[in-house]
């Protein structure tokens, strides 16, 4: 048997004294910034993020010009060349340009996707656990029904069916990760219907859904958010695996589709894999640090050192 | 008090070291408990006395907490100096101790035979077939009905003041010579937590424990203590026989405390608030931690730390006022209660 | 009893909630009847199990009674639709017993106070504001701690927005349900005499829950006493106080620790034995008359009626001397 600190001390320094100007100060080192820029992993995940976001947002400022124009001789390796850094591929396309258009697709549809995943999970997620009852019942089963089924296999059909775009990329992984979100969601409505603050909503004669809305949501947030950004990392990896089986979007280049059509000179030209696939990788780490940090930002209990 | 003391604190200091910086929860506490007797230590939230007890049996985690202090002697072996082995067998076997809430303290997959034999095999010499005869025993001795039938329920089967009577069934089944009990019938219900009382009491008579009480409730500790010490933010600020503070209150705490309470069948219009509220622990005065809310301050308990001074009856009070609220006509308001 | 007919601000009558529970049916409150007067408090004290916070639910509307009728200052909400009965919800408010808990952690004060405003179609930001200015300071918080979270304040002071916030409504009742069980002695005494204070300057009634019967001794003019889902003595606090009629009651009193270790010690007294019986197969009879010290065998039989047994004292025990049964049990339930 043992105690914790914060199981007996008093109270927390900041609600003991509320008359006193100190509480101010610890105020501001609880509020949301600060413990953000004091978190190393949310910071580092941001950062790496800005970059990738960057690229791809002003993608045609720094490489004015289409990205598949073939501009040099092919086979160019990585820094062999001041004019194409990271070489060019099989057709003379310049792999770097690439890369940086690529950014755009990857993050649009890892974006878009865990939007449309949150959103929905958020929706079945809040009613289920707020209304309870057979609107739980319904809902969780229908949740259930997607969540049985394989998500890379799922995703293919759609886009086999819908005919490969971005919309039907975005569409077919949002479709199989909602669920995840849905069940956070559900458990935090579930916990905060019975608070007494929204009992207190309830005889103010306050709605439901207007309870939903300001209250089980802005409380039931901080793990959608975490949830949301690995989402978006689980997204791009989607999108890359269906780009490499070839069911990518034809018109557009993305990290995926690169790796793709590296494939074929893989032994004699592993660079063109390698460095769509870095790309990746450094995305999807960006995002899990931010996710992680997140969740120490968010999570009060934490403490940041 | 001329028998010998069977736990002897002195200058128990409990430091916890938090990101706001370290703050000291108990501040040079000494007492004494002699055999048999019963000394309750009462105080709001956050005064230190739940640290206390935790720190008496070294249950606190360190870090944060650090314990320092001149000794903690219980039968003659310094507490402090033991090593954490030997601890543990001063618990739960010559010291024992019940909690607030008897069913977090529960194991909820196991029956409480189970748990309190787990008591006796590791405290006692029983074995075998005794060991559930002694079970049944003890939760008779707690009164619990049908015992025979009860031993082999969980404790979800179980009541708030039933659960309450286990862990006591638990605690005593070591016959242990300390019973520290943490606010044992703050969860519970006034009629049951009368009977929990009344059953810790006669049960200290009858196996001839000492008891330490801790609470927050005046009116539990008046019922139930011999002694009663005081503390205000870490601090003892009072510590006398009961008869004399509840006859007699000297400190300004003590005093406001008393008439900040209800008293039924003297109903007054207003209770007498105590201004503003409980000083952090990480920002305390410099001087008498009560003086930013006492009636009888002045700007030297602002400044001076107020000493233990003895005031006969075997008590002390910390205040720099003593004279003057020594020579007062008291104001508890049992003696003077508007009358409606 | 020569007090002109004043509309009651509440008027529960016959009141039954009952639950379907995985356990079977639960009847958490059988038949309870009582009024209380604008500017009135009516303590309200029994243990746990008792079936006050299931009471104190259906007095707001946080669940549907099954069967009886609750009137406030004349209108039955019951048997009501949603929106008649949404125009009369602001008339009952409720401070509740956790002052964390309450409030919304990521509200400020300011947002709080403004919602029930919001809400009921006070319009007008400048107007809400200066309304919320008001409540603020009547319950005795300074202006500038508009913008505070609830975590920024101490317990006594979280327990006075919840008091602000059932104010902001003007409503004719509120149902304080353990307002001051969570809170310390010195911060008890600040709550309690603020609640005194708003009761004084605006009138409202007061359903004041709680197991503590110190503290309803102290805030009630009237006590009801329940037990396992029904009132088994309602009287004025100093009648009740004085000459406690029913068994339980007297339980309770003798139970209650006292600020006299010369006269009152835990070893000397004699305490009612037993736990609450079960909710959900309540005894036959009187519900107490398994732990009762003076049961006869008719209290196994026969469940005893709250009756009359002068001067607005009701009891419901079959051996309570001068209790007739009143033959009209509506005068009986009117405020003295």
């Amino acid at each position: 048997m043992s105690l914790d600190a914060t199981d007996i001390l008093p109270r927390a320094p900041a609600a003991s004294a509320p008359a006193a100007p100190k509480p101010r100060r610890a105020v501001r080192a609880s509020s949301f910034g600060y413990r953000f820029l004091r978190s190393r992993t949310a910071l580092a995940g941001s950062i790496g993020l800005a970059l990738v976001a960057g690229a791809a947002l002003f993608a045609g400022q720094i490489f004015p010009g289409d990205p598949l124009d073939m501009v040099a001789r092919p086979f160019i390796w990585p820094f062999t060349s001041a004019e194409y850094p990271l070489g060019t591929d099989m057709l003379g396309r310049d792999i770097l340009v690439g890369l940086v258009y690529a950014a755009r697709v990857s993050l649009a549809v890892g974006l878009a996707a865990a939007g449309l995943a949150v959103a929905l999970g958020v929706v079945f997620g809040a009613l289920s656990g707020y209304f309870g009852g057979w609107v739980d019942q319904v809902l969780t089963r229908i949740t259930e029904v997607f969540q049985t089924m394989p998500p890379l296999v799922f995703v293919v059909v759609v886009v086999a069916i819908l005919t490969p775009s971005v919309s039907s990329i975005v569409l077919g992984i949002a479709v199989t990760s909602w669920p995840q979100v849905a069940r956070l969601v559900r458990a935090e409505a579930l916990r905060l219907r019975d608070a007494e603050f929204v009992q207190a909503a309830r005889v103010m004669g306050m709605g439901h859904f207007r309870i939903i809305l300001t209250h089980i949501l802005p409380n039931a947030i901080s793990p959608v958010v975490v949830a949301g950004s690995i989402l978006v990392a689980s997204a791009i990896l989607t999108e890359a695996a269906l780009s490499f089986l070839g069911l990518g979007d034809p018109n557009l280049i993305s990290w995926g589709s690169m790796i793709g059509s590296g494939r074929e000179v893989l032994r004699t030209a592993w660079y063109m894999t390698a460095l769509p696939g870095l790309a990746i990788s450094l995305t999807v780490m960006a995002l899990n640090l931010l996710g992680n940090g997140l969740n120490d930002v968010l999570n009060p209990r934490v403490s940041l050192t | 008090m001329t028998r010998p003391a069977l736990l002897d604190v002195k200058d128990l200091t409990v430091r916890f070291r938090t990101p706001a910086g370290r703050l000291t929860a108990v501040d040079r506490l000494s007492f004494d408990i002699a055999a048999g007797e019963t000394l309750a230590i009462v105080g709001e939230s956050g005064c230190g006395k739940s640290v206390t007890a935790m720190a008496l049996l070294r249950l606190l985690r360190s870090p944060p907490a650090e314990i320092s202090g001149s000794h903690v002697r219980f039968e003659g072996t310094d507490l402090l100096a033991l090593s954490e082995r030997a601890m543990r067998d001063v618990r739960g076997n010559r010291i024992a101790m019940i909690f607030q809430d008897p069913l977090s303290a529960l194991n909820p997959v196991r029956t409480v035979a189970d748990q309190i034999i787990e008591s006796l095999k590791r405290h006692t010499g029983l074995r075998g077939p005794a060991l559930h005869r002694r079970a049944v025993e003890l939760l008779d001795l707690v009164r619990i009905p049908e015992p025979q039938r009860r031993a082999d329920d969980y404790p979800h089967h179980f009541s708030g003041g039933m659960r309450q009577r286990v862990m006591i069934a638990i605690a005593i089944a070591a016959n242990p010579r300390l019973l520290i009990a943490d606010e044992p019938t703050t969860a519970l219900d006034v009629t049951v937590q009368a009977q929990i009382l009344k059953l810790i009491v006669s049960l200290q008579k009858e196996f001839g424990m000492s008891l330490l009480l801790i609470s927050h409730d005046l009116g539990v500790v008046a019922e139930t203590a011999d002694r009663v010490l005081v503390m205000y933010a870490g601090r003892k600020v009072e510590e006398r026989p009961v008869a004399d503070l509840f006859a007699r209150p000297l400190h300004p705490y003590t005093r406001a405390l008393m008439r900040a309470r209800p008293t039924p069948g003297l109903r007054r219009e207003l209770l007498d608030e105590i201004p503003g509220i409980v000083p952090s622990l990480a920002d305390l005065p410099p001087g008498c931690a009560f003086a930013p809310r006492c009636a009888h301050a002045d700007e030297t308990c602002a400044r001076l730390q107020p000493v233990l001074e003895g005031v006969g009856g075997g008590g002390s009070v910390a205040c720099l006022h003593l004279d003057r609220l020594a020579g007062e006509k008291p104001r508890a308001p049992v003696l003077e209660g508007v009358p409606a | 009893m020569s007090a002109p007919v004043e509309t009651p601000a509440l008027e529960v009558r016959d009141l039954v909630v009952s639950y379907n529970t995985g356990r079977g049916p639960l009847s958490a409150v059988d038949g309870v009847s009582f009024a209380i007067r604008p500017g009135e408090t009516l303590g309200l004290v029994g243990e746990s199990g008792c079936g006050k916070s299931s009471l104190a639910k259906a007095i707001v509307q946080l669940v549907e009674p099954s069967s009886g009728a609750l009137k406030v200052e004349g209108h039955d909400i019951t048997g009501l639709t949603a929106r008649e009965r949404r125009a009369l919800r602001p008339k009952v408010q409720m401070v509740f017993q956790d002052p964390m808990g309450a409030l919304d952690p990521r509200q400020r004060a300011g947002t709080i106070l403004e919602t029930p405003l919001k809400l009921n179609g006070v319009r007008g930001k400048a107007e809400r504001r200066a309304r919320v200015a008001s409540l603020m300071e009547a319950v005795g918080l300074r202006p500038e701690f508009i913008d505070r979270l609830p975590h920024e304040f101490s317990g006594g002071q979280r327990q006075r927005i919840g008091i602000a916030r059932a104010l902001a409504l003007d409503p004719a009742v509120i149902v304080c349900d353990e307002p001051v069980s969570a809170l310390d002695v010195s911060l008890q005494a600040q709550v309690l005499n603020l609640l005194r204070k708003v009761q004084r300057e605006t009138s409202v009634a007061y359903l004041f829950i709680s197991h503590d019967l110190s503290v309803v001794e102290h805030i009630a003019d009237r006590v009801a006493i329940m037990y396992l889902g029904r009132i088994v003595e309602l009287a004025p606090r100093e009648t009740l106080w004085r000459a406690p009629l029913h068994p339980y009651t007297r339980a309770l009193i003798e139970a209650l620790p006292r600020i006299d270790p010369g006269a009152s010690r835990i070893a000397d007294k004699t305490i009612v034995g037993g736990d609450l019986p079960s909710p959900f197969a309540p005894p036959k009879g009187c519900r107490f008359h398994t732990r009762c010290p003076i049961a006869v065998a008719r209290c196994a039989i026969d469940a005893p009626a709250l009756s009359d047994a002068g001067d607005g004292h009701l009891v419901a025990c079959h051996l309570a001397s001068g209790a007739v049964p009143a033959p009209n049990a509506s005068a009986a339930l009117q405020p003295a």
